[in-house]
């Protein structure tokens, strides 16, 4: 008896194998079609001819074409990342978790009541009357405003520094005197620290920063900034506090070369911080707005013309597919149905993901109306590099490495440069194999003039990016190493 | 085609189990299993085919003459030819590159080297296609007279492309006779999923793990536990990736009504390094064992002569895997270690308490896989060094590493699982739960409600895994 249940069980194992098969043979569509989750055209059916069969690219193709025309495939990925993930942290998860895990420790330390959850708290009651200034109504079209770029709000570190631009020299390796700090600033004025960067870690940064800058032309420039996560925004909005503020630039700067700017987000963003939504709650990330002030401050240093931000076109999106909580999570959330809103830049430029130095594969468009925004925007795994060809003729490229944070800061540096290639650096985004090189001969290759390097307090200034792989995907050869993906 | 493949999963598999039962007796379904193997094997790659029907061509005519012929010198001339043809076709393919570049480097003469593309599973069907032909020279086996049921011998896909290395005695009788029991074909299907299960739940994770480790060469820094930590996840990857496919393609030769000799029997559990060769690549030792060591004289004239026979055996061992130096240092390696353990340290190896020997062993087998990774020499020594906690500073000198770098305490927080269970099930567990079974009766209910469950929920699992992966070749292909 218990052998034939055997039998019958495998039997229905294969026939399932078999079901599955024809489904996919039968049904799934044949042609190339965008994938919302890895933001990256799905395989079409390959051609099948003699000569694709000889040379085996249709057995390649097929291969291909079966796993991306799975049924559910989507789901299917996610639910495979969500198993590995109850086995072991994911970056992401870690860094969400940390934070979380910190925005309690500082509820309770802070006296707040447990119905207030830190992360979904209410703005005070002042920031919720505000109107957001984000447009309801999408501005019909992006229009490039040279003459009116506004006067900076805040005057930045990198201002002071030296806004002329001349060739970065070789600079003497400095120590930090002292570590840095982000801290929250509580109503009576003291500081409640959040991170703590060691002044080693950030003598550590500061040559591979410069190391960067001599890869550039002359008036290259390195641009680097930390951005605070929600979390800290949430916490200001909160009556325990009034401001926030970090020294990471203060002591940052002085440690590096001619041509490496330091920013401070949380100047930066510091006089919306009551008026504007910069952050949406019940997710880490940043709101475009957010996104839009940092970007603004940088291209007016660098003397491009900016963009105001009601002159981009818009699309307003409800789900947020880049959350770290679950959909039940966030509906219990208690947070503002209206902060659930998302403006999301439509930016048509021509987009590629990019491997092995030159292998260009087309992609769907940075932001396009024709797909579901913030997947794309901020969850989509662009691996390992991405081009942006953006239409406009200034000239320059701009090379962006980021976290997730980079992905709404990027649409509003293209009318900034005729191309911008980016990439993230962390482990489960990079492939050094697939990348093919180095990213110094990635700057060569595409003939890079500014470096920007943005990403958030989970990336860690004291972590392995900013600590290893900074340096060393700048400079070891992967291409020497595993090949080029020729063949 | 590869088993872990959506194409042999989803297609291949169900269309040819469908047409292979579809009619009873085997010259329908011998047909059908030489056409599923050429298709099997040319995907990808079609036209190498015919490399290895020339191969199969060349020892089938050389087996008949052989066996036509009452001369002995002809029958030696024979096997010589078949001998030659297909080890030369090997070498031709497999090492012509890597002697060429010697011969250049050290005659400096302006010589073309060929460096052709490697069919796949080539070492793999010319040692059995020899087989064949030694078999039918020392009268061990009758001669095929059916090319195509000796081509159905040499290509059947499942053992075609990474063995294990079947002998031809060992299934001559199936090819023209062969029952598959209802029981044979479940638990046949059974083995195979369990075997995807190991490729696609813990050798591709454990490699994964692998590759987000610091590793020599590369320009990372290492630490002590990380070039422990990687050092130790090749280990088990390895070893699941390759039994996986020796679970695979043992089951599936169930299922046709084949049967294959086991390829491992729990290795890391080996109390010494002649034990762990007992127990691992099963097919591939015995094959070197009866047709390289004994036809040299085994052990039977004298300490040196053993001596040199297994050192020729283990170096050729070693540049079986492939043509680079590394290979070639690790079959010396296990040589050597095989050699003190065998005339040297058996007394005192045997007075050492059972866990300290298979600690030890367990050492030795690491630094293998540690010599078996890199291509390059110099990544060997580097990650040795570093497994002592050292490296080589820029000014020569030897530097302290740090107890952990930050890759190794990433790997460890994402991955540690899976490592873990790699480790336990590494163990033999299965023949434990069985010898329970026997004594208790809920543990059969048990273990049989564990089979129910497991094998659907393992064959799931690996579909959902394998979508996410577009990439997941066995490791022992490229031998």
């Amino acid at each position: 008896m218990k052998k034939k249940l055997l039998f019958i069980l495998t039997y229905v194992c294969l026939l399932s194998l078999a079901l599955l098969g024809a489904v996919i043979l039968l049904f799934a569509p044949k042609e190339a079609r965008p994938s919302d989750g890895e933001n990256r055209m799905l395989a079409a059916f390959p051609a099948l001819g003699a000569r694709e069969l000889r040379s085996g690219a249709f057995m390649d193709g097929f291969e291909d074409y079966l796993s991306d025309a799975f049924p559910a495939r989507d789901k299917l990925t996610d639910l495979s990342r969500r198993v590995l993930g109850l086995f072991g942290e994911r970056d992401e998860d870690y860094a969400a978790q940390e934070a979380i895990a910190k925005a309690e420790s500082l509820a309770m330390e802070e006296n707040m009541t447990a119905q207030e959850p830190p992360i979904a708290e209410e703005p005070p009651a002042e920031a919720a009357a505000t109107p957001s200034p984000v447009p309801e109504t999408p501005a019909p079209t992006v229009t490039p405003a040279p003459e009116e770029a506004s006067e900076p709000e805040a005057e930045t570190p990198a201002e002071a520094a030296a806004p002329e631009a001349t060739a970065a020299p070789a600079a003497p390796a400095k120590k930090a005197e002292r570590d840095a700090e982000f801290w929250l600033v509580r109503t009576d004025g003291s500081r409640n620290v959040q991170e703590t960067y060691s002044a080693e870690a950030l003598s550590t940064i500061a040559p591979v920063l410069d190391e960067y800058r001599a890869c550039l032309p002359e008036d290259g420039k390195v641009l680097f900034v930390n951005v605070p996560v929600s979390t800290y925004y949430f916490n200001v909005l909160t009556s325990a506090y009034s401001d926030w503020d970090s020294d990471v630039d203060e002591v940052l700067q002085p440690l590096v070369g001619e041509g490496v700017y330091i920013y401070d987000a949380a100047d930066i963003l510091r006089p919306y911080l009551f008026t504007e939504d910069l952050y949406p709650a019940g997710d880490h990330h940043w709101h475009a707005i957010a996104a839009w002030h940092m970007a603004r401050a940088m291209t007016e240093d660098l003397g491009y013309p900016v963009t105001e931000f009601y002159e981009w076109k818009y699309k307003l999106e409800y789900e947020f597919h880049g959350s770290p909580y679950t959909p039940e999570q966030l509906q219990n959330m208690t947070i503002e149905r209206q902060n659930r809103r998302y403006p999301v830049p439509v930016t048509p430029v021509e987009s590629y993901i990019l491997r092995y130095m030159t292998q260009r594969s087309p992609s769907v468009y940075l932001e396009s109306d024709r797909f579901k925004g913030y997947g794309i925007y901020l969850g989509g795994r662009w691996r390992p590099w991405r081009l942006f060809e953006t239409g406009y003729h200034t000239g320059r490229t701009a090379l962006i490495i980021g976290d997730s944070f980079y992905h709404a800061f990027l649409p509003y540096m293209t009318t900034c440069y005729d191309r911008i290639i980016s990439t993230d650096l962390r482990n489960d985004m990079y492939n050094p194999v697939v990348s093919g090189g180095s990213i110094r001969q990635y700057i060569e290759e595409y003939e890079v003039d500014d470096v920007y390097f943005l990403m958030c307090t989970y990336t860690s200034l004291n972590g392995y990016v900013y600590q290893e792989l900074m340096e060393k995907y700048l400079n070891t050869d992967y291409g020497a190493i595993y090949g080029r993906g020729e063949g | 085609m590869v088993f872990s493949s959506l194409t042999f999963l989803l297609l291949f598999l169900p269309v040819l189990l469908l047409l292979y039962f579809l009619r009873p007796g085997w010259r329908w379904r011998n047909g059908v299993l030489v056409a599923a193997s050429l298709l099997f094997y040319g995907w990808g790659e079609p036209v190498w085919i015919l490399a290895m029907v020339f191969s199969t061509a060349v020892n089938y005519l050389c087996a008949l003459l052989m066996d036509r012929s009452r001369s002995r010198a002809v029958r030696k001339l024979c096997l010589a030819l078949g001998v030659i043809i297909s080890l030369g076709f090997l070498f031709y393919f497999k090492y012509a590159a890597f002697f060429g570049g010697i011969l250049v480097s050290l005659t400096g003469l302006p010589l073309q080297v060929p460096s052709p593309r490697l069919p796949i599973g080539i070492s793999f069907y010319t040692f059995q296609v020899l087989t064949y032909t030694v078999d039918v020279y020392r009268k061990k086996a009758d001669v095929q007279r059916s090319f195509f049921r000796l081509l159905l011998y040499v290509s059947c896909f499942p053992q075609l492309i990474a063995g294990p290395i079947v002998q031809y005695s060992d299934v001559a009788g199936a090819l023209t006779r062969r029952r598959v029991r209802p029981k044979d074909f479940s638990e046949g299907l059974q083995r195979f999923i369990r075997g995807l299960g190991k490729k696609v739940l813990l050798a591709n994770i454990c490699g994964a793990a692998l590759s987000a480790t610091a590793q020599a060469g590369t320009g990372a820094d290492m630490s002590l536990l990380g070039a422990w930590l990687s050092a130790l996840l090749y280990t088990l990857q390895i070893y699941f990736d390759f039994s996986a496919y020796s679970d695979m393609a043992i089951g599936l030769g169930r299922v046709l009504g084949f049967t294959y000799k086991e390829n491992f029997n729990y290795p890391y559990t080996a109390v010494s390094v002649t034990d762990f060769w007992r127990r691992w690549h099963i097919s591939l030792s015995s094959f070197f064992r009866d047709y390289v060591y004994i036809p040299l004289g085994g052990n039977r004239r004298g300490g040196l002569c053993t001596a040199r026979n297994m050192l020729i055996v283990w170096m050729l061992t070693g540049l079986w895997h492939g043509a680079s130096w590394n290979f070639i240092l690790w079959g010396l390696y296990y040589g050597l270690l095989l050699l003190i353990e065998r005339f040297v340290l058996s007394r005192w190896l045997e007075a050492l308490p059972r866990a300290l020997r298979h600690v030890l062993t367990m050492l030795a087998v690491i630094v293998g896989w540690v010599i078996f990774y890199y291509v390059d020499l110099p990544a060997v020594g580097e990650h040795l060094l570093a497994m002592i906690g050292l490296r080589v500073s820029p000014g020569g000198g030897l530097v302290r590493l740090p107890l952990l770098d930050a890759a190794a305490q990433r790997v460890l927080r994402e991955y540690g699982f899976f490592p873990a269970l790699a480790f336990l099930l590494s163990l033999p567990l299965r023949p434990w739960l069985q010898s329970l079974s026997e004594r208790f009766a809920f543990t059969e209910r048990l273990s049989y409600f564990l089979g129910a469950i497991l094998t659907p929920a393992l064959l799931g699992l690996s579909l959902i895994f394998l979508i996410g992966q577009s990439y997941n070749p066995f490791i022992y292909f490229r031998f």
